[in-house]
């Protein structure tokens, strides 16, 4: 196993290092605060003397030979506008991202699969049909558009949520479901067209024909390989939740690290772009590692086959 | 943008028995014809625009502003689908959109096709080192928050639809690669391209002559499901700012646009909103229609 | 034209009620007497009066120079009787409703055992600063209303916004080498500690980048500091200032909303990192605890020397606690006062405020909101930036007034905005050195003329230009910027709108990279020479290029030059007036209208503005009504 571990983590090193130096010349090209929220008329020295305060003078191959020393030892600057470390104004808000990204992607395994398991074995009746409809239209609506609709509806109509902000349980419902309903639309897809193939295999019709209970064939057997085919995709969907959440944090007022790149990007406040970039691709990364993990774990074939 | 470029499958099996060729058409035709039919109504909608509009969709009447569409009590036939908040008529509005959706379909679709059926291509074919750089390349793409990049790119260039273009080419072209790429390494063992190459043919016929024809199927149907994909990104796009510019119509910018009023004016949002979730809904259905009708290995499922 | 603010009611009552609150604190009682009668002029002399007022601080400054102490309370109680006077006078215009509101309003401010003293309230915002030292330039972007309550400046406003001694500190002025600020005994920061001379010296140092701890200091304030030279103790509680560029804003400098007092001790022990997150100053809320992105928690400073009996600005509050979310989506702040989630939602577009208003279930605050926008024309620019080789059209005065004539600022107040926006002429009326006989000659909505005016300067096929806007700056902002690219097309010239982020656009604007007309507000928190000087003539921090390129142009500089240091009311309004009609009839700028803000409060907060034009909802002047 380690064997086949090794390259994979050099890989998903290099990976991240594209990453941050794409966003390390794409935030010089935005170019600097400095000018902009100088004083009114602080003078080309003093602006001047900021500049190279924050390095920007030395040439850009320093600069990026600095920032790269800096990821290094986990030292990314400040944040031009709190002055605080950088790390730590994405630190603050990585759990409220990563807290509404796990609800969103246990709202994915909870309605997507499940749904798409009943959709596959009662094919063709009612049920499966609103269960690809639902799916169609989840996958069809920008989520900024659900997720003022539910607001709309649940918190201003009905009353029953919080519109925004983060607080309890109650505050994390609208902005997980809006986050995991383009998700959890495909995962039911994803999971009912699994299910229809495996269970059209002749290891099934061979169960089928010893004699096995039906229930018995679809968990043990249909389900466990349709999942299989699944772990790819829904380790993808997790990696990319976390990045995804932008536009939900915006709408519900929800204070994570989306939000606080979106809003860092307008100011202009590279340090903190550049740890946020560094995080999400961390993530992205570091799961797609744990999905090759599992697959091996879950699929005996292969397990044998690297010699673990 | 990020979560949306997941795609996935659903085998309708919507192919009968062979009784001739009437039974090829597949069993879901007249639902095909009516997927085909709206996709004609958006792409004539969008081509002929300026002739089809009832209103120039840039003209203001700031006293006839957030009129409600004809059946609520302040419509009038004159807006049928009401104005927006510089009076602007909102069916004209959406007419010209379209045009800005079909130009973004047809730009960014076609790019990112032929970008990545070629990398893919190469990739699969010559293998080696170039295999190995364009799949990290895949990786990086999908590693990369596209959004957030979107957003650099707006703030610097500020926004603009020729932008958005570029950007969701950037960002949809690795499902593309990754698609062909596993194809053509399951093609090139095949009998027929092992022969086409011992007999001399060039790496450049074998590709075009032997491998492309094979993949076209499977890209087509990933084509087609990019529809809503691309729809839904350039409407978010809009949403964040990073989208088209001022000057550009588009649903995804009039349901931003709306958004403030939704509680008043539900309609401003509701009507681009319904039809960028109706364009989306048939890219999507035609897709599932095209894999069923077009991949033979999911015939069997029955 | 005929939405003056002073019309609206609520501008009047509050001074109004400043004059009962005045009375009640003992002081220009006789001039109260003039209230309600001499109410017989006609309209033109009504505006005549209307410039008036603002010219008050500058005698009250005056009078303190002659060290007659009883003067300045005198004149200022004169002219503002005669803004009531005038308020008056108006008022007959729409007289049975006002009347109606009048009464039930005095009724409220009678019954002020109705206030709820131990309430408190939530209030959205659309964005937060990221640091809540509002000294420091960091802070800035249209975000500081959400933490402006924490600070008290060195001396207090009236309600034209103008600087009158007392509250934390008196002034001398000593000729026009130097200021003297005397603070009053007993006056203590958040944490208790004395305020004293030093801290005063500290803020000024701090802010001018003259502090020894951190000289590299990046202040928000240096521009309307740019006056101060060397200040020196010369007691405990006494300080003088060097005027090293004597100005007749340098009291207002020290006044004006959002300025800061800073406790020498504690920021020299705790550095500015530590202030910025844990900001201690003088002001009617003392700040909590905050997490960034979502709330500041503030309660009320008990302790304030400014009772609620205090004739100025600002006071003891009446809320016992505040605390500000963040909640950047307008639709969603709505929908959280709808779900009672927070009690004041901000910056609400009228589209949205005036339905909820109509409900009675919730009180919607109009204010103006400092801020005349215009767009700037770029005259200074020699090439035509679409057509190189070419002269820029707009240096030919045919096509600026052309586009003045293409506007329909009325149509877009009326019908986009709230309606209570006036037109502004560089000046609003009413501010200090108006013309008054100016609006006779405003540039009206003329496209006609408009189009001939382009044809007859030889663009028969238009002109072709960009128009920057920062997009989501103020309230409707996208919708007025549209509506008037799409006027100006009208009449023939070639607009390309452009929005950009506020970074991007401050730094171009700064170093004079720009281009293009834009639009641009002129900030009006100081004496208009002041808000003047910042934006007009060539010289002004955001013009497009420093060149000089008419005889007007030139005027206009020599002009604000000479204001800025006329120490003489009557002159310096004269300058002034004749800089303002020759800016304005020379069309540098598109005219548009003062910004009015709309904000909507849950049913039991009331508001009274003290000020004609408050920066923000003032917080310290908030009650909660019983239920």
């Amino acid at each position: 196993m380690a064997a086949h571990l090794i390259p994979r983590v050099l890989q998903s090193i290099a990976v991240v290092f594209v990453v941050v130096s794409l966003v390390f010349v794409g935030s010089r090209l935005i170019g600097d605060p400095i000018e902009a929220y100088s004083a009114r008329n602080a003078t080309q020295e003093a602006i001047d003397a900021a500049r190279d305060r924050l390095g920007l003078l030395d040439p850009m191959i320093v600069q990026y030979g600095n920032f790269l020393w800096g990821v290094l030892r986990l030292d990314f600057g400040d944040s031009i506008f709190s002055e605080q470390p950088a790390w730590d104004e994405v630190s603050s808000r990585l759990w409220a991202t990563v807290q509404l990204s796990l609800a969103a992607f246990v709202l994915i395994l909870a309605v997507g699969v499940p749904i798409g398991v009943l959709a596959a074995i009662k094919r063709g009746s009612i049920p499966d049909l609103l269960a690809r409809l639902l799916a169609l239209v989840g996958q069809a609506m920008p989520n900024f558009w659900l997720g003022l609709l539910l607001i709309f509806v649940f918190a201003v109509q009905l009353g029953w949520l919080p519109t925004s902000g983060r607080g309890g349980f109650d505050n994390l419902i609208m902005p997980a479901i809006t986050l995991a309903g383009f998700g959890a639309a495909a995962t039911m897809r994803l999971t009912r067209s699994g299910m229809l193939e495996v269970l059209s295999n002749d290891y099934i019709r061979t169960a089928r024909a010893k004699g096995l209970a039906n229930r018995t064939v679809i968990v043990r057997h249909a389900l466990r390989n349709a999942l299989l085919g699944l772990v790819t995709v829904l380790g993808i969907m997790l990696a990319q939740l976390l990045a995804g959440s932008i536009i939900v944090e915006v709408v519900f007022a929800w204070p994570g690290v989306g939000r606080l790149i979106f809003r860092s990007i307008s100011l202009r406040d590279f340090p903190v772009i550049q740890v946020g970039v560094l995080v999400i691709a961390v993530w992205f990364v570091a799961i797609n590692v744990l999905v090759d993990l599992s697959y091996n774990i879950l699929d005996p074939r292969i397990r044998v086959g690297s010699g673990a | 943008m990020s979560a949306q470029s997941v795609r996935t499958d659903t085998p309708g099996a919507l192919i009968s028995r062979r009784r001739g060729w009437m039974s090829r058409l597949p069993r879901g035709w007249p639902l095909l014809t009516l997927y085909l039919a709206i996709i004609g109504v958006f792409v004539v909608a969008g081509i002929f625009a300026d002739w089809i509009a009832p209103h120039d969709p840039t003209d203001q009447t700031l006293v006839n502003r957030l009129q409600g569409p004809v059946w609520q009590e302040d419509g009038a036939y004159e807006h049928i689908l009401g104005t927006d908040g510089l009076g602007r008529d909102t069916f004209s509005r959406l007419i010209k959109g379209s045009q800005t959706s079909l130009l973004v379909i047809a730009t960014v679709i076609p790019g990112s096709l032929v970008l990545g059926t070629a990398v893919g291509l190469l990739a699969g074919w010559r293998r080696g080192a170039f295999d190995s750089f364009a799949m990290r390349l895949v990786e990086v793409q999908l590693a990369f928050p596209a959004l957030l990049f979107a957003l650099l790119i707006a703030a610097m260039l500020g926004p603009s639809l020729r932008n958005v273009i570029v950007i969701l080419i950037v960002f949809l072209w690795a499902p593309y690669a990754r698609l062909v790429r596993a194809e053509a390494l399951s093609l090139r063992e095949r009998e027929f391209v092992v022969a086409a190459r011992t007999l001399g043919a060039s790496d450049l016929r074998v590709m075009t002559r032997h491998l492309l024809p094979n993949v076209v199927n499977s890209v087509v149907i990933l084509a087609t499901l990019n529809v809503s994909t691309v729809i839904i990104a350039e409407a978010s796009l809009s949403f964040l700012g990073a989208g088209a510019g001022p000057e550009t119509i588009s649903w995804g910018k009039m349901v931003s646009e709306g958004r403030d009023l939704l509680k008043i004016r539900f309609w401003l949002t509701g009507f681009p909103g319904i039809t960028i979730m109706i364009v989306a809904l048939v890219g999507n259905l035609l897709g599932d229609w095209l894999r069923d009708f077009l991949d033979p290995q999911l015939r069997n499922v029955q | 034209m005929t939405q003056h603010w002073q019309q609206l009611r609520r501008a009047r009552l509050s001074r109004r009620s400043l004059l009962r609150a005045s009375a009640r604190a003992g002081v220009g009682a006789a001039g109260l007497a003039l209230v309600g009668c001499g109410d017989d002029d006609d309209d033109s002399q009504q505006t005549a009066t209307q410039a008036q007022p603002q010219d008050q601080p500058q005698q009250t400054q005056q009078a303190q120079q002659q060290s007659t102490p009883q003067q300045p309370q005198q004149a200022q109680q004169q002219q503002e009787d005669q803004a009531d006077q005038q308020a008056m006078q108006q008022e007959r215009q729409e007289q049975s409703a006002a009347e109606a509101e009048a009464e039930q309003q005095e009724q409220q401010a009678v019954a002020d055992d109705n206030i709820d003293y131990n309430a408190t309230a939530i209030g959205a915002y659309g964005a937060f600063p990221q640091i809540l030292d509002q000294g420091s330039a960091l802070a800035r972007g249209g975000q500081s209303a959400s933490n402006s309550y924490h600070y008290g400046a060195v001396f207090p406003l009236d309600p034209f916004g103008q600087a009158v001694p007392g509250g934390l500190a008196e002034w001398e002025f000593v000729g026009s080498e130097s200021l003297t600020v005397t603070v009053n005994p007993g006056r203590t920061f958040h944490n208790g500690d004395a305020v004293t001379a030093a801290d005063i010296k500290f803020t000024i140092d701090r802010l001018t980048g003259r502090a020894d701890y951190n000289p590299e200091y990046n202040s928000a304030w240096t521009g309307e500091l740019r006056w101060t030279g060397e200040s020196t103790l010369i007691d405990d509680m006494t300080l003088s200032i060097a005027q090293a560029d004597p100005s007749v804003d340098a009291a207002n400098s020290l006044a004006v909303g959002g300025f800061p007092v800073f406790p020498k001790s504690y920021i020299e022990e705790n550095g500015d990192e530590a202030y910025g997150q844990n900001p201690i100053s003088t002001g009617a809320f003392k700040f909590v605890e905050w997490s960034p992105d979502e709330r500041i928690v503030s309660v009320r400073n008990d302790d304030y020397f400014n009772g609620r009996d205090y004739a100025h600005a600002p006071r003891l509050a009446y809320l016992a606690g505040f605390e500000a979310r963040l909640i950047p989506e307008i639709g969603a702040r709505v929908s959280a006062l709808e779900a009672g989630e927070v009690d004041l939602a901000n910056s609400i577009p009228p589209d949205l405020a005036v339905p909820l208003g109509e409900t009675g279930d919730y009180n919607v605050f109009y204010h103006p909101a400092q801020r005349g926008l215009h767009i700037k024309l770029p005259m200074t620019i020699e090439e035509d930036p679409y057509n190189p080789g070419q002269p820029n059209p707009w240096r030919d005065k045919r096509v600026r007034v052309a586009a003045n004539l293409a506007v329909d600022v009325d149509a877009i107040t009326q019908n986009i905005m709230t309606g209570r926006e006036n037109y502004t002429y560089t000046l609003s009326s009413g501010q200090f050195g108006y013309p008054e006989e100016l609006p006779e000659q405003r540039w009206g909505y003329d496209p006609e003329e408009a189009r001939r005016l382009l044809v007859e300067a030889g663009y028969e096929d238009g002109v072709e230009t960009d128009l920057i806007y920062l997009s989501g700056l103020y309230t409707n902002d996208q919708l007025f910027m549209e509506a008037i690219a799409e006027m100006l097309r009208e009449v023939g010239f070639i607009v390309n709108l452009i929005p950009e982020d506020i970074s991007k656009f401050l730094g171009e604007a700064r170093n004079k990279e720009l281009t293009a007309p834009y639009l641009f507000p002129q900030s009006a928190g100081f004496t208009s020479i002041g808000s003047m000087a910042i934006s007009v003539g060539t010289e002004a921090t955001y013009e497009h290029r420093a060149e000089v390129v008419s005889d007007e142009r030139a005027e206009v500089d020599r002009l604000i030059s000479e204001a800025s240091t006329e120490f003489d009311t009557e002159r310096r309004r004269e300058l002034l007036s004749d800089l303002v009609r020759i800016h304005y009839l020379d069309a540098a700028w598109i005219f548009l209208f003062e910004l009015v803000q709309t904000h909507v409060g849950a049913s039991r907060l009331h508001w009274d503005p003290y000020f004609l034009q408050p920066p923000s909802v003032e917080l310290w002047n908030l009650k909660s009504m019983k239920t």
